[in-house]
């Protein structure tokens, strides 16, 4: 194939799919054409028949708001993997922008003729592109499982999560449970990466990865249960529902802040990114792994991750999607998403590193007693009648 | 809804598994393994036996939720036994643990 | 039989995934490989709680023993490993399967023989809700002994492993 040296290459090789594709497409719709005239056959098991495609092209759009509501739709493009994977790559590109931009530098500057703003494509095709080298002596079928499980356990947390009150994959009454059945896996998938490596570093980097994903855990769920106390209810849905007159985050700003940055340590971003350290240990837990592998861990994975603690802080704090009536309420999801992601991506450029022993201690002691304390005011507002659980 | 001796007899195949593992083997984490299957076929028993009853009833569950909380302090107290054995003895074999034998 | 619908083809699916995945736990050369397929068994019974309409409780099996005990259990399998293992044959062996298949076959007579298999799930299962209400009002004891018992394994677990620094 020929290489791809510029934009001008890529738009070509766009263009030449998209006619292969269209040329495959106008045969089909040729041959089943003929095939209806031929055979007499009143109907194919179509639920549109192609010769009609080009008759009648307003029933086409019946057709695809019919596709629109089926759960394929929902669990591949909507508020499902295409949306968070595309929330995901938008992420990583505004990330090394809005550092570099606070550092004075300029960031990706030359994929795309503006900005940088196809370097997201530009990483993964050289991602693809790259070798895959397994160490010796580790041990195949985990190494090579892993990626795959971190990124499929990444994503099922999302079937829960609703972009609004019609768009989610699985409505569920115990939504705030399932998550946090999910999170719990994260522990698991972090130590076989670590252990598959057969190395010292990554083992070291996976036990300290380990230890602060187990220590923020408990924190993490006592704040969200703030966010339960006061609706009453675990659909994440009815969560949302009930901050129609105020956000939970007036009445329960300690739980908002104790659950954000459980989200960092969770999702190892700065400052607790201790576990992938670069300068430190060599990449952490990380450090055996190259090409794809490493694109699907530390690329996808982690945005996904993102993606789902943003998504998590404004259902439980920011009122979901619930805004002034002129836009549609998805758009403020994205919109209130958009803004707590961006703080989460802040830390990286502002803050050091936190050490290992500081980290534990701090998620052990203090933010455990920061959540209880949270619990407390919320009983307290809760039997002084100034909240009723169900409608704040 | 599968009938209720279906999941009797699952619950009955863990806990022979359980069982077999517990007298076999002599590596103390092979018999931690074992003991955790048997905690969860009983468990599996209650919540099978709470969705039958005429009535229905959510006590099965409750007890299945003390069951499982009471594993977890268990295994802990089990895995710290058996870390300190590890350092001592340098060896998580069952059958060298012979100091206090008459 | 009847028609055979999709909950018999996931229960027997769960039931094969489950078992085998016990006996690996026990059986697996590698221990780690081990370790992971008992976690793999613990998702099989979180699996049978859903069948039987109490997903709460499989939420609380998945987040306690899988997310936790089974991530506390690898760790240590990992911790204490070494390359070789042999597992020595012997009498045990032999006395294992007698006592298994006593076992077996003792219980699985009692269930199949009563009168056990007449009955019929009721119509709706309990509302996951009456568990609150049940743990706060009947069985609030349990709730204090537990805590206290979980409060005695922390700090025994901690007493136990901690290394004693000069």
């Amino acid at each position: 194939m020929t290489q791809i040296r510029s934009f001008s290459d890529f738009l070509i090789r766009v263009i030449k799919i998209v006619a292969v594709l269209a040329i495959i497409g106008g045969i089909f719709v040729v041959a089943t054409s003929f095939l209806q005239i031929m055979f007499g056959m009143s109907e194919l098991p179509l639920p549109i028949s192609p010769s009609d495609l080009i008759t009648n092209p307003s029933a086409l759009i019946s057709l695809l708001t019919g596709l629109m509501d089926t759960d394929f739709f929902r669990i591949s493009v909507f508020p499902g993997f295409t949306f968070v994977a595309l929330y995901g790559a938008i992420a990583g590109l505004w990330e090394r922008k809005l550092l570099a931009k606070m550092q004075m530098r300029v960031g990706p500057l030359y994929a795309g003729k503006v900005e940088g703003v196809l370097q997201p494509i530009a990483d993964v095709l050289k991602l693809l592109f790259k070798e895959l080298i397994t160490p010796k002596g580790a041990d195949r079928f985990l190494f090579g499982l892993v990626p795959v499980l971190t990124v499929v356990i990444s994503t099922a947390a999302i079937a829960v999560i609703p972009v609004s009150e019609h768009w989610v994959i699985a409505q569920s009454d115990f939504g705030v449970l399932v998550i946090f059945a999910v999170l719990g896996f994260f522990p698991i998938t972090v130590l076989i990466t670590a252990w598959s490596s057969n190395s010292k570093f990554p083992f070291i980097g996976g036990l300290r990865a380990l230890h602060q994903m187990v220590a923020y855990e408990i924190p993490l769920i006592l704040s969200t249960l703030v966010a339960v106390m006061y609706s009453g209810s675990l659909n994440l849905i009815n969560i949302v529902n009930a901050q129609s007159t105020y956000w939970f985050i007036l009445f329960a700003p300690v739980s908002a802040i104790v659950f954000f940055i459980c989200g960092l340590a969770e999702m190892e971003r700065s400052p607790y990114d201790l576990p992938e350290a670069e300068s430190e240990l060599a990449s952490g837990w990380l450090a055996e792994y190259s090409g794809m592998n490493f694109g699907l861990i530390l690329g996808i994975a982690v945005y996904i991750k993102v993606y789902i603690f943003s998504a998590l802080f404004t259902i439980f704090f920011l009122g979901g999607w619930l805004g002034p009536n002129f836009l549609p309420p998805e758009f403020w999801f994205i919109l209130k998403t958009a803004i707590v992601t961006t703080m989460i991506l802040l830390p990286r450029g502002v803050l050091p590193r936190s050490k290992i022993d500081v980290l534990l201690r701090q998620g052990w002691a203090r933010f455990l007693l920061l959540a209880i304390v949270n619990i407390f005011i919320a009983i307290v507002l809760i039997q002084a009648g100034v909240i009723v659980p169900g409608a704040v | 809804m599968e009938p209720l001796v279906n999941y009797l007899l699952i619950s009955v195949a863990l806990f022979t598994i359980g069982v077999y593992g517990l007298v076999t083997k002599r590596n103390a984490l092979r018999m931690l393994f074992a003991i955790e299957i048997i905690i969860n076929s009983a468990t599996l028993n209650f919540v099978a036996f709470s969705r039958f009853l005429s009535t229905p009833s959510i006590t099965g569950q409750s007890i299945a939720m003390f069951a499982i909380a009471l594993a977890a302090a268990e295994a802990a107290v089990g895995l710290a036994i058996i870390l300190v054995t590890f350092r001592l003895k340098n060896d998580v074999d069952v059958s060298e643990l012979k100091e206090l034998r008459g | 039989m009847g028609a055979i619908d999709l909950a018999d083809i996931v229960f027997y699916i769960l039931a094969i995934i489950t078992l085998a995945s016990a006996i690996l736990a026990l059986e697996a050369k590698e221990i780690v490989y081990g370790a992971l397929a008992l976690a793999l068994s613990l998702l099989g019974v979180a699996g049978f709680f859903i069948l039987l309409d109490a997903t709460f409780l499989a939420m609380f099996q998945i987040t306690v023993y899988v997310g936790a005990i089974a991530v506390l259990i690898i760790f240590t399998v990992m911790l204490v490993r070494r390359e070789k293992w042999v597992e020595k044959e012997g009498v045990n062996r032999v006395a294992g399967i007698f006592v298994t298949l006593l076992v077996a076959l003792g219980m699985g007579l009692v269930v199949l023989q009563s009168n056990i298999g007449q009955r019929v799930a009721s119509k709706e299962a309990a509302s996951f809700t009456q568990i609150g209400v049940q743990i706060l009002s009947l069985y609030w004891p349990v709730i204090i002994i537990l805590s206290l018992v979980l409060s005695a394994a922390v700090i025994g677990a901690i007493a136990l492993a901690k290394l004693d620094r000069g």
